[in-house]
């Protein structure tokens, strides 16, 4: 009778201990992006927020490369038990890029701490008061308006692409290959007319008044600064959002996924979360976890795969 | 308050317990990441971060700061003593710094190189302190074309590092450029010859390849016959600092490196190593002493190491004062900032003064420290240059791989670092020199970059150029530089050779 | 450790150094000729838009053209022999223990990801010690355990890298 009363302890103990250990260490976390970049910013702060729910320290390695392909196809290989993770903001299109022959469907997609709007900006000196009047202006000339932007294939490009069809007008590209400080670098110094660029690169620049904010890429007015005209409701509905997403390799076990996709919603919840994103104008939907965060990974490929498509950017 | 009282305040908080603790671990782990190959200090102030995190934002400002140009400090001490680049900006300190070290001066090079570092990094504070916003203001307004020329103007000088031959320096200078091509294109985002590898992807990382063609080549030549006698049998205290003629010889190159990295500082991108080897081609070129350079002229260390340090701490400028990170590693710094609420930027020094000031008054303290720390090291370092190759072999042979691998954690690179290794021995043997293979693969991203961004905003219209007037500027000095040079070199040898 | 250190060719036969010196140079013209093509193909670019082929074109067209003079060149030099200078002696011993060395060197990429870097750096330091001339047993044991040790202290307990671990640790 002890014997079995003994043994059923011990099983009972091995399946709490299961259930409950996970994290029993650290967590490797990839961001597939530079240190210091913006990215890599959003992901440090929120895997801080985490921190303090999980109780397991994160081990944040940048692999930077190919629009996040590079660290992605090293977290493909990693063992599916929780203890590797990865950050992306284009994980829904590489394979359309052509840059990795999977899609998020490839993972298990831990959800989506934040989304930004892009700004359209004009250094402060610029003749042009509202997006309308850059529009018009660009169409009488085109080809004439420098428009300051990322790589071929980068967020910002594709967002600078989508407005150029949008309205009709050619803009001059100048394409930087150092990324979006670069944007705020010739745009507060007037050497382009306009950019697009999250807030975060361009901020010093505006706190300073040397950028102005023409429209924002949102649904809805930006939270944190209500003084932002959206582009939609000056009449030219483009509404695209970059996001930063959490992927895991595909086949984690269930309890562990559940945790940490319940974790994701709380801490996007969460107040500090919360008022981070106004601060930055950007927001965050605690319910882009797990599924729902997959779902709309689904949404935003078929969003962005014309505009890829029309501007050539599709491997065939 | 006026500037001095800042400053003055600006040391009351940085002696602090917390900041001058972190100001300490910061160089001192700069100085060992900066001596380690292949860890820079992009690496370790990216595993500090977290770190930073708990203290405030003063104390993890310092210590990332004290990192990054604790590193400039680390960097030379390798290259000096076998020949392996501690980081990217210590290449050119290996060409004439480890020829000292086999002629048993390797005490004096070490010695020279903290020295310099101090006085150049002290100087690039004090510009820093004094010009900060009207510096980051000029920055700003540096558009593409102005980059361009700019380098342009640096292609020119570094073009005299061809080496003796120059046509061979010419194919080096080509091979190395195409080199920097491969990789996905920066900004037309397709692949240029990856072969379908996808680390290649990436392109082919420097410091493998660096640590390959100066180290691992060494390794090899050295393998040929490693019980050939060693000029260097003990080290007499006497020998182990500069001797007069030396110390002479260091202090213009100093001061002139110090500017010209201040000067260098400012560019987007690498400044560090850009400076160095600006500062060599140019102490190169005015020397009456061209002949010895490659064979161990102090001035080859004496000005590199010394530009390297300036302009680390002015590449600090356009991220402090506007909030923009030029450079990748500034960006890191930026990071740690931000992780604390805090923006740098045009507003930076009116909202955050004791930050500001205390940071500017850790420089100081932490340059100094350097110093205090390096140079009673110079006697144990040089002793090292004195092990025998069956001991000094192999720990060079495991650091420079563990060390490539950890700059991606890509077992690749360590495959690129002994094929470079390999390309180095045989292409050295035959009579080329690795500097203009380095100078093209540093500098063919760098001006494909600016040329290709230029000729899109021009759009066609190069008329353009008229209008900017600083362009126009840096264009005009190109002759003027190369004529300066001439004189400079044909005075010298009319007025004779003394010593 | 050695004389002064000039550029000059090994102690062999000077026919050998400059067969050597022609066939580097015609395997870089070879290699650029082979990128022109594909650098074309990748599309050189207008006066608007600079295309990526342009510099990897230029810079083996550079390469061609110098590689192609100088081993024209090196067929036309005559024979120099340069007695002032000293020329290294290299036999046939120093070629084995390059290719012994260059043996270690591969050996730690090969081996780590299969047995762990603290196995293979042990093994690569000793191989290496050994293939420098390193005699006797002991004393190169000793210095691969420290070596190892050094490693291990340095990038995975100080700065806690991942180090591959392989099946062991």
């Amino acid at each position: 009778m002890l014997l079995i009363f003994a043994i059923s302890v011990f099983f009972f103990g091995i399946l709490f201990s299961e259930v409950s250990a996970y994290p029993d260490k650290p967590i490797k976390v990839i961001i597939c992006y530079e240190a210091g970049s913006a990215t890599d910013l959003i992901g440090r702060t929120f895997f801080q927020h985490i921190e303090k729910e999980l109780g397991q320290p994160f081990m944040i390695v940048n692999k930077p490369g190919a629009a996040s392909a590079l660290g992605l196809r090293e977290l493909l290989e990693a063992k599916p038990d929780g203890y590797t993770l990865g950050m992306s903001c284009s994980v829904n299109v590489l394979k359309i890029l052509g840059h990795l022959p999977y899609t998020h469907r490839d993972f298990d997609v831990i959800g989506i701490p934040l989304l930004t709007g892009s700004i359209l900006a004009v250094p402060s000196k610029s003749p042009f008061q509202s997006t309308k009047a850059l529009v018009e202006h660009a169409k009488a000339n085109p080809g004439k308006v420098r428009m300051s932007t990322t790589s071929k294939g980068a967020v910002f490009w594709i967002h600078a692409r989508y407005f150029e069809r949008l309205t009709g007008a050619k803009f001059n590209m100048i394409i930087n290959p150092g990324g979006a400080s670069f944007i705020a670098t010739q745009l507060g110094g007037g050497h382009a007319d306009v950019g697009f660029a999250a807030y975060k690169p361009l901020q010093s620049q505006i706190e300073a008044g040397n950028i102005r904010i023409l429209g924002v890429t949102t649904e809805k007015r930006v939270q944190g600064f209500p003084n932002w005209p959206t582009l939609k409701e000056q009449g030219y509905d483009m509404v695209v959002t970059g996001w930063a997403g959490i992927v895991a390799p595909k086949g984690l076990p269930s309890d562990v996924y559940r945790k940490l996709v319940s974790i994701h919603a709380k801490v996007a919840g969460s107040k500090g979360w919360q008022d981070y994103c106004t601060a930055t104008g950007t927001m965050a939907y605690p319910e882009y976890a797990g599924e729902e965060a997959a779902k709309f990974l689904d949404q935003d490929a078929e969003i962005q795969r014309p505009i890829l498509e029309e501007i050539g950017a599709v491997q065939k | 308050m006026s500037g001095i009282e800042y400053l003055i305040q600006g040391f009351q908080v940085a002696l602090a317990p917390t900041n001058l603790l972190a100001c300490l671990v910061g160089v001192v782990l700069g100085t060992m990441v900066g001596v380690l190959p292949g860890l820079g200090p992009i690496e370790a102030m990216a595993i500090m971060l977290p770190l930073s995190i708990r203290y405030g934002p003063l104390a993890g400002l310092i210590l990332l700061a004290g990192v990054w140009y604790g590193a400039q400090y680390g960097g030379s001490t390798t290259s000096i003593l076998v020949n392996i680049p501690g980081e990217a900006s210590s290449v050119i300190t290996c060409v004439d710094g480890y020829q000292m070290t086999r002629k048993g001066r390797a005490g004096a090079a070490l010695t020279v190189s903290a020295i310099g570092s101090f006085v150049a990094g002290t100087i690039g504070i004090i510009i820093l302190q004094l010009f900060a916003p009207p510096l980051a203001r000029a920055a700003l307004s540096f558009g593409p074309i102005e980059y361009l020329a700019v380098m342009l103007l640096a292609f020119v000088a570094l073009c005299t590092l061809g080496g003796d031959n120059p046509l061979k320096g010419a194919l080096m200078i080509a091979f190395g450029a195409f080199l920097s091509t491969i990789g996905i294109d920066r900004i037309a985002g397709v692949q240029r010859f990856t072969m379908g590898i996808p680390t290649m992807m990436y392109g082919i990382n420097f410091i493998p390849v660096a640590v390959g063609l100066f180290g691992i080549a060494e390794v090899i030549r050295i393998a040929l016959n490693p019980y050939a006698p060693s000029p260097v049998k003990s080290i007499r205290l006497r020998e182990l600092y500069p001797n007069r003629e030396e110390s002479r010889r260091s202090v213009m190159p100093i001061l002139r490196g110090s500017f010209i990295g201040a000067f260098f500082g400012l560019l987007p991108g690498t400044p560090a190593v850009l400076a160095s080897f600006a500062s060599y081609s140019v102490e190169k070129s005015i020397s009456p002493r061209k002949a010895e350079f490659g064979k161990g002229a102090i001035e080859g260390v004496a000005g590199p190491e010394s530009a390297n340090n300036s302009a680390v701490v002015i590449a600090l400028i356009p991220l402090l004062c506007l909030g923009i990170p030029l450079a990748p590693v500034a960006a890191l710094l930026l990071a740690g900032l931000e992780m604390h609420n805090v923006t740098p930027g045009p507003l930076f020094i009116r909202d955050n003064p004791t930050i500001f000031w205390g940071f500017i008054a850790a420089m100081y303290l932490g340059n100094f420290l350097l110093l205090v720390l390096n140079l009673p090291l110079v006697g144990l370092f040089a002793r090292v240059a004195t092990l025998r190759p069956q001991v000094l072999m192999p720990i060079i042979g495991i650091f420079c791989l563990i060390g490539s691998y950890t700059t991606r954690m890509a077992i690749f690179d360590v495959w690129v670092m002994i094929g470079a290794g390999v390309v180095g021995f045989l292409l050295t043997r035959l009579g080329f020199s690795m500097v203009p293979l380095v100078i093209g693969m540093v500098l063919g991203n760098i001006l494909e970059d600016n040329l290709r961004v230029t000729i899109q905003w021009l759009n066609g219209e190069i008329s353009l150029i008229w209008t900017r007037p600083i362009a126009l500027t840096i264009l005009a000095l190109i002759p003027v530089y190369v004529v300066f040079i001439r004189l400079a070199g044909r005075k010298v040898l009319k007025s004779g050779v003394s010593d | 450790m050695f004389a002064e250190r000039e550029i000059v060719p090994f102690a062999g036969k000077m026919k050998d150094f400059s067969r050597a010196e022609f066939i580097v140079y015609c395997v870089f013209c070879a290699a650029a000729a082979a990128i022109i093509v594909p650098s074309v193909k990748l599309g050189l670019g207008g006066k608007e838009e600079l295309g990526p082929g342009l510099l990897p074109f230029l810079a083996s067209l550079c390469v061609l053209a110098t590689g192609a003079v100088l081993a024209i060149l090196t067929r036309l030099r005559r024979e120099k022999v340069n007695p002032s200078a000293e020329l290294e002696k290299i036999d046939r011993k120093g070629w084995i223990r390059v290719g012994e060395i260059l043996f270690s060197f591969a050996v730690w990429p090969l081996l780590v990801g299969v047995i762990g870097y603290i196995i293979s750096t042990f093994l690569v330091s000793l191989g290496m010690a050994k293939a420098i001339g390193y005699k006797g047993w002991l004393r190169p044991i000793i210095l691969s355990i420290s070596i190892t040790f050094c490693i291990w202290f340095i990038f995975g307990f100080m700065f806690h890298l991942d180090l591959p671990a392989g099946f062991s640790f």
